[in-house]
């Protein structure tokens, strides 16, 4: 894998909800279990995840 | 690391092919920086930092092959016992010799428990909570079982002399000699956690005497690292000149800016 890895605005959005289908959570359910820290580890890293994914969708909108 | 020098920037929403290639060196050599870090610290097998980019914007993390992000392990006699999650949410204007860094996290969790013991943020445009803060969620008894785990250096000296472990061992780092807080932090903290009883203009009072500090603070450490001072100075306009007799310098293990 290359250290700097660039994707296009399709690419994050698609990942982004292969994530959230791969935790059977809704982004809302997901933020809401995060905030009060009851994920699990694997859950929590794909929250982590999809915070980063937001930050670079967020510059582009 | 907790940051890099953030200045202002501008988002811009298309990127050159010129500013792609400068983007992509100063992502490849920040990722690569952490890298070398951790692994220089906690060893070779300490997961790779990658930069994700969209536009101008770069999430700078360990990630896994799925390309989901990646807590560091962490080992305590071999065994591992806590993770490190470390992500960087960096910016670039297009001209900078820096990326800015708009949010960094370092939280520390013990193995499989995904309440963390300690975040370590910053947070590029918040004065309130301050910018750069800790907090700590861990209870006494996650604190005082690490506080004694090791089978060396601090722990074992704790358990040696049967000293019972206590949270209050634990040393906090907070920035260093030249950035360490202020008493100034410290009321603004009780202030806004506990909202203790402050007299008119007590605002105004405190930032003149936190200005008055960081300021102070950032001269003594341009004492402690002038050469670095007048290159940021040159790339500001200025002229400076260096002197004819230069002043006497301390030995660099003597330079308080690079102590912990």
């Amino acid at each position: 894998m290359p250290t700097v890895i660039h994707k296009t605005r399709g690419e994050l959005e698609e990942q982004r909800e292969q994530l959230l289908a791969g935790v059977h959570m809704s982004y809302e359910e997901l933020a809401e279990r995060a905030a009060t820290y009851s994920l699990s580890l694997r859950e929590l890293d794909v929250w982590h995840t999809i915070e980063g994914l937001d930050y670079l969708l967020d510059g582009d909108s | 690391m907790f940051g890099t020098p953030s200045r202002a920037s501008t988002i811009f929403s298309t990127v050159t092919a010129d500013e792609v290639k400068i983007l992509d060196s100063l992502a490849e050599g920040f990722a690569d920086q952490l890298t070398t870090l951790t692994r220089g610290v906690l060893g070779e097998d300490t997961p790779r930092f990658h930069a994700l980019n969209m536009g101008s914007r770069i999430r700078v993390s360990p990630i896994a092959e799925n390309e989901v992000v990646q807590r560091i392990p962490i080992r305590i006699d071999g065994q591992e016992r806590l993770s490190l999650s470390v992500r960087y949410f960096c910016c670039w204007d297009g001209s900078s010799t820096f990326m800015a860094t708009d949010q960094a996290d370092v939280h520390l969790f013990y193995q499989g428990v995904p309440d963390p013991l300690l975040r370590y943020e910053y947070v590029r445009n918040s004065k309130e909570p301050p910018g750069a803060h800790l907090q700590v969620h861990a209870h006494r008894d996650e604190m005082a079982y690490l506080l004694r785990l090791a089978d060396r250096g601090r722990p074992k000296q704790g358990l040696r002399r049967d000293k019972l472990p206590r949270l209050a061992e634990m040393h906090l780092p907070v920035g260093g000699h030249r950035m360490r807080p202020a008493l100034e932090d410290v009321l603004l903290f009780l202030q806004r956690e506990f909202a203790i009883d402050t007299i008119p203009g007590w605002r105004a009072v405190l930032d003149e005497h936190l200005r008055n500090w960081r300021l102070m603070q950032l001269k003594t450490a341009v004492r402690d690292a002038p050469d670095a001072a007048a290159q940021v100075l040159r790339s500001l306009g200025y002229s400076v000149v260096e002197p004819t007799v230069p002043a006497a310098r301390q030995a660099p293990e003597d330079v308080k800016l690079f102590w912990p």
